[in-house]
């Protein structure tokens, strides 16, 4: 009954149940391109990405692969502190641009019948002794962070929707709406270091400015939430084929629920995250799993392209699914390298003469 | 023997403290007994001469303390009091057994906290206490996936006190990048010279052995247990408060001591800079705190760190010591949970007592301290080395105190005041009772520790304050662990003969280009300070006798002058030395004191490669430097000028006997003759172009030998004779000339032979460059220049040209051999 009910939770940390593969499971497909174009040549670059789907109760991975162009010199993987994948590259060549290029394919449940979470929401605070060893216990969600800081105006704010005794997910419906009705959803009225204090004066923001704003608001009452990064399906308008790249990366929150693990709501499209989302790694802001992030020595200024694609592709499985898939994937992949064909030929003459005036000492390997 | 206490009358201890040399009935303590007679026999003079002499060897030896934001400049000489603390042989195992069983905790807390978090998941420790904590640091937690044992604490050191009941008591833990090691060997060194054979009953615990086990265990980190690991320490640089103990330490231990940019992370393995090639780093002693030590996955605005410094050693692929997030056992939040941490993980009870601490994060201590605010100590969780003083606090500053710890209770904890024990001290007008804290060392492979027989012991600066730090004007001490037996001699050998090092120090790539750097600098100030006497000279000659060929030739000169100060002196009347000295010491760009500085700095930056000598020289220099730019209204130009002249004779002196080529003495040499070749070339060229045809040059002629040193060998040569010809030949093209333009060249061709890496390969190609210009120098001859017009002309370009080709020398020798580090950026977000 349970693993029904709460499909679409991770509970990492709860009992594990095993993944349902019933036809209401959507398969989706994502892909997302993040790419730099550097001013001026970049002799050494270092990277982080988090860009590896998690395979939590409601969604399985299937497929994931990662492309970076220029090809690193060095790459690692491991699994973060809050057990996500995270990826490690080095560049040494002289590059003057980067793409990072993602391409995943999970199978993601329906939405959990929140509503049924009748408990007492105070009595989801997480207790002292929570997750088995190895995972990240859920008290590392309940402190404030620097870029979602607690206030008692964003604790106030949760506190009239969470009266004391109230069901805990009759109050976080109520309050995922009262988050969508209060503020709204502008495009590009944020950055990314916009301060939580100006999203709530100015009643405005993104996805993300939404999930920190109710990360601040739920841990000033003693829950543990965390910030998740991820993907949203949309649909192309009626007759309208769907723009490649038109799609954003998204971003919403998770409530712990002590015996049922992570709840996700989506504030920003008023919805329990079900299968038209798909989680890609959880920390407890922003800061903790950026999709990509870097250092590099030159490149001056530069310029940020993110695309992102998510397509339902459930519909073209037959009962030869995986061979299709296979198929559909190097097809996808084969659209990338087209796309970009004339930018490498380019880029690759270009590193050339760059490369050869950078100093034997800068390349270990040669 | 009855009559001791008699002889120590003078000395009052403190009422309310235990003192380290006299005990309750007013007698010295058996193991003080030979100091205090020494003490006691001491006249004030002795005494005064004693604490003068400590504080100039340290100035000699440059020992520093620098002061952030000090307007008065970056050093601040270290204070040292001569009479050192004693510890008792008796009380010592127990001490230190008592901080081995510490370490060994720590180590055990250090790997569980960036792993299976036992401590918190079994509620050993309040989890709040370690998850706010700013040191605690996520990124490092040891992968799941992980096959690397995780790193043990290695280096470590405590704060402890003595308290009125005679027991030491633990103040504060340093886990992040224990600094006051290299202070302990420089503190012996200095007070065993200073007392000398006064104290001669003693046998005191020598250091050397504890810094060989501490290489030991740093060199245990080292990746595929590599045999002679390459060990660097990584220090943030001059701006740090004690860089001179980093690079003390670096070259004390043998290792290379680096900043951030010196390193370069590739394929998740670290290696240094060095001016031939990458060189693979294995274990880093890291001074630099961890938050700042990888931009990429902690603060992204440090500039002290290296990007993917964080995922080589999650790779195992550099030893770290200390593991990156050491810095949270810092916290004195943890304190109170220590005995209970310690019975349950080692089934002991905590043999060394912390001072009474309260973690404002549970109510009952919260309250209690509250309630007790103005009689505790109360501290950050995140600052521990910031204490504020109930008692001194006025009634609103303890309420808005309460304010903040009730906003941020867990942020705070409260301790015990102990009246921490006395030590005699030379204070102002004799010996005087100072609070102490002795600061212990440990080094240590997470099961055995080896403790320094001894450690730093600090004082207040004044009777009536217990805050003890460097920064708020303390003093040092040698601390000696006192021995029944064993020799009297405390060798401070580190490398005893036999024994193998373990690492050499490898030049870094920085310390090269600072070297060529400052030598260019201290050039450019020689060049300018003869230059300045012989103007001066000529200056003397006019004002004696008024000829006005004196009077042109003082005009010519001042356009040389103006190659390095720029100013306008220009006028009829040649400018007085006077009116020279103010230019010559004002802080503009050129100036002397510019020069001086750049290259003063320069040196200061690779302290670690110079031994004593040298800095006693250095010492001078810059005290020279110092004098005349406080007095730069009234002193006279050539009482200033001669002895700076004098000293940087002596510091080429110093060097060209103590640093070997490989070890930098190449890059001092080849930035020194660069620029002087450089100078001569500019220098000449441009006066040559001042002649007037038809005048007599000679005075003029004389004036630039008499700039180039080059006036006594002249005459010595060629007698009276002095024209064109002569001049020339011997200052220019003359090989036996050491100060000639050839003889420099040659000296330049060979120290870039010596950096030929592959000679049979042929000619690099900055020796093609000096070949370029040696040759049509080897070929040319001065009879084509014997006249003022042919120097004007054909003499002036021919040297022009030559600057030229050398100018692309210098930015060749740059982007071959120095590091060519970018300020790295952020990617957008």
């Amino acid at each position: 009954m349970a693993t029904q009910i709460f499909a679409s939770m991770d509970t990492r940390g709860a009992t594990a149940v095993t993944i349902n593969t019933a036809p209401s499971f959507k398969r989706l497909e994502v892909k997302h391109e993040t790419s730099y174009h550097y001013q001026s040549s970049v002799a050494l670059g270092y990277s982080l990405a988090w860009l590896t789907p998690l395979s939590t109760k409601g969604q399985r991975l299937l497929e994931h692969r990662l492309n970076v162009l220029p090809k690193p010199r060095f790459q690692h993987e491991s699994v973060d502190a809050f057990g996500n994948t995270q990826h490690y590259f080095e560049m040494h060549k002289a590059h003057s641009e980067l793409r990072v290029q993602s391409y995943a394919i999970v199978e993601s449940g329906p939405a959990p019948d929140v509503a049924a979470l009748t408990m007492p929401w105070e009595s989801q605070r997480p207790k002292g002794i929570g997750a088995a060893i190895g995972e990240p216990p859920p008290w590392e969600f309940i402190y404030s962070t620097v870029m979602a800081p607690l206030h008692t105006n964003y604790t106030e704010y949760a506190r009239a929707i969470f009266t004391p005794g109230r069901a805990l997910g009759e109050a976080l419906l109520a309050f995922n709406h009262q988050l969508h009705i209060d503020f709204q959803y502008v495009p590009g009225s944020t950055q990314v270091d916009t301060p939580l204090e100006q999203v709530w004066e100015n009643r405005a923001g993104v996805c993300q400015d939404f999930a920190h704003l109710a990360i601040a608001a739920l841990r000033g009452l003693g829950l543990a939430v965390a910030y998740v990064s991820g993907y949203l399906l949309t649909y192309a308008r009626e007759g309208e084929k769907k723009n490649v790249g038109a799609d954003a990366s998204h971003a919403w929150f998770a409530v712990w629920a002590n015996e049922h693990g992570w709840i996700h709501l989506d504030p920003t499209n008023d919805k329990v995250v079900g299968d038209e989302h798909i989680v890609l790694a959880m920390g407890r802001d922003y800061d903790d799993t950026p999709p990509v992030k870097g250092v590099c020595f030159g490149g001056g200024l530069h310029h940020l392209r993110v695309g992102v694609t998510v397509n339902d592709i459930s519909a073209s499985i037959s009962q030869n699914a995986q061979h299709q898939t296979q198929q559909q994937r190097q097809h996808i992949e084969q659209e990338f390298l087209q796309n970009m064909g004339q930018d490498i030929a380019q880029e690759m003459s270009q590193q050339q003469t760059q490369s050869d005036l950078m100093s034997a000492a800068d390349d270990i390997e040669s | 023997m009855a009559n001791r206490a008699d002889t120590l009358s003078e000395y009052q201890p403190l009422d309310f403290a235990y003192d380290e040399m006299v005990d309750a009935q007013g007698k010295a303590r058996e193991h003080w007994r030979p100091l205090g007679d020494f003490l006691d026999s001491s006249t004030p003079q002795t005494l005064d001469t004693l604490k003068r002499e400590t504080q100039r060897r340290l100035k000699e030896q440059g020992v520093y303390y620098n002061v952030y934001e000090d307007p008065a400049g970056k050093h601040r000489t270290w204070q040292l009091d001569p009479v050192p603390m004693l510890l008792s042989e008796q009380e010592w195992p127990k001490l230190e057994a008592g901080l081995q069983q510490r370490a060994r905790l720590f180590s055990l807390l250090l790997q569980d906290l960036y792993g299976p978090q036992k401590a918190l998941r079994e509620g050993l420790i309040p989890h709040e206490v370690v998850l706010r904590h700013p040191e605690f640091l996520r990124p490092a937690m040891t992968p799941k996936n992980n096959k690397q044992p995780s790193t043990p604490l290695v280096l470590y050191a405590v704060d402890l006190a003595r308290g009125p009941d005679g027991a030491w008591w633990v103040l504060s833990d340093r886990s992040q990048g224990p600094s006051g090691a290299g202070y302990v060997l420089e503190a012996r060194a200095v007070t065993k010279r200073v007392l000398g054979q006064s104290v001669s009953a003693y046998s005191i615990a020598p250091y050397a052995q504890f810094f060989h086990h501490l290489k030991r265990h740093v060199s245990a980190l080292a990746p595929d247990q590599q045999r002679e690991p390459t060990i660097a320490l990584l220090s943030s640089g001059i701006g740090n408060e004690v860089y001179f103990e980093h690079a003390y330490l670096a070259a004390q231990l043998g290792i290379t001591l680096v900043q951030g940019d010196d390193l370069t992370v590739r394929h998740g393995n670290v290696y240094l800079r060095t001016v031939d090639d990458l060189r693979r780093v294995d274990v880093l002693i890291r001074r630099v705190d961890s938050s700042f030590c990888d931009p990429l996955s902690f603060r992204s605005d440090s500039m002290l760190g290296v990007p993917g410094l964080l995922q080589a050693q999650q790779l195992g692929r550099v030893g770290m010591a200390n593991s990156l997030g050491s810095g949270v056992l810092e916290c004195p939040a943890l304190l109170p949970f220590l005995p209970a941490l310690a019975r349950a993980w080692l089934g002991e009870e905590l043999l060394l007592p912390n001072v009474a601490t309260w973690w404002c994060g549970h109510d009952k201590e919260r309250k209690y301290v509250l309630a007790e605010l103005d009689k505790l100590l109360i501290k950050r969780v995140d600052q521990p080395g910031k204490v504020i003083f109930g008692e001194t606090l006025s009634r609103k500053e303890l309420q808005n105190l309460t304010d903040a710890i009730k906003a941020t209770p867990w942020a705070y904890v409260g301790q015990q005041h102990l009246s921490f024990s006395s030590v005699p001290t030379l204070a102002e007008g004799g010996l005087a009772p100072r609070q102490l804290v002795l600061r212990s060392f440990l080094a240590g492979d997470g099961e055995h520790y080896d403790v320094m027989p001894g450690g730093l012991s600090r004082v207040a600066g004044s009777a009536e304050v217990s805050v003890i730090s460097g920064q708020s004007g303390g003093w040092s001490k040698d601390t000696w662990l006192l021995r029944s037996s064993g020799s009297m001699r405390d060798v401070l050998r580190l490398h005893p003969s036999g024994q193998r090092r373990l690492a050499t120090a490898a030049l870094t790539s920085r310390a090269a280009e600072h070297l060529f750097w400052a030598a260019s600098y201290l050039e450019r100030s020689e060049s300018l300070l003869r230059l300045v006497t012989a103007y001066q000279k000529r200056y003397d000659t006019w004002l004696d006798y008024g000829f006005d060929s004196d009077a042109q030739v003082l005009r010519q000169c001042v356009p040389l002058l103006q190659l390095y100060v720029s100013s306008t002196l220009i006028g009829d009347v040649p400018p007085a030395p006077e009116t020279l000295r103010r230019a010559l010491l004002s802080n503009n760009v050129g100036s002397l004191a510019y020069n001086l500085h750049r290259g003063l700095e320069g040196i200061y930056t690779v302290r670690d490669l110079w031994p004593a000598d040298n800095w006693r020289v250095i010492e001078e220099l810059e005290e020279l430097l110092t004098y005349a730019e406080r007095n730069r209204e009234i002193v006279a130009v050539d009482q200033m000028v001669q002895p700076l002249l004098n000293a940087m004779l002596a510091f080429w002196g110093a060097t060209q006997e103590s640093l070997a080529l490989t070890q930098g003495g190449l890059w001092l040499h080849l930035g020194r003759r660069l620029e002087r070749v450089q100078n001569m070339l500019l220098g000449i060229s441009h006066l040559c172009r001042q002649l007037v045809v038809g005048e007599d040059s000679a005075l003029t002629l004389e004036t630039l030998l008499d700039a180039h040193g080059c006036i006594v060998s002249h005459r010595r040569r060629y007698g009276i004779e002095l024209n064109f010809l002569t001049v020339w030949q011997h200052l220019l093209l003359e090989v036996t000339n050491p100060r000639s333009l050839l003889h420099q060249l040659e000296e330049l061709e060979s120290l870039l032979h010596y950096l030929n890496a592959s000679p049979q390969f042929g000619l690099t190609e900055q020796e093609k460059i000096v070949l370029s210009v040696v040759t049509p120098l080897r070929l040319a001859d001065a009879r084509e220049w014997s006249q003022a017009d042919t120097s004007r002309t054909l003499l002036a370009r021919f040297l022009s040209e030559l600057s030229g080709r050398l100018r692309q020398l210098g930015t060749d020798l740059d982007n071959h051999y120095f590091r060519h580090t970018q300020p790295f950026t952020q990617f957008a977000r």
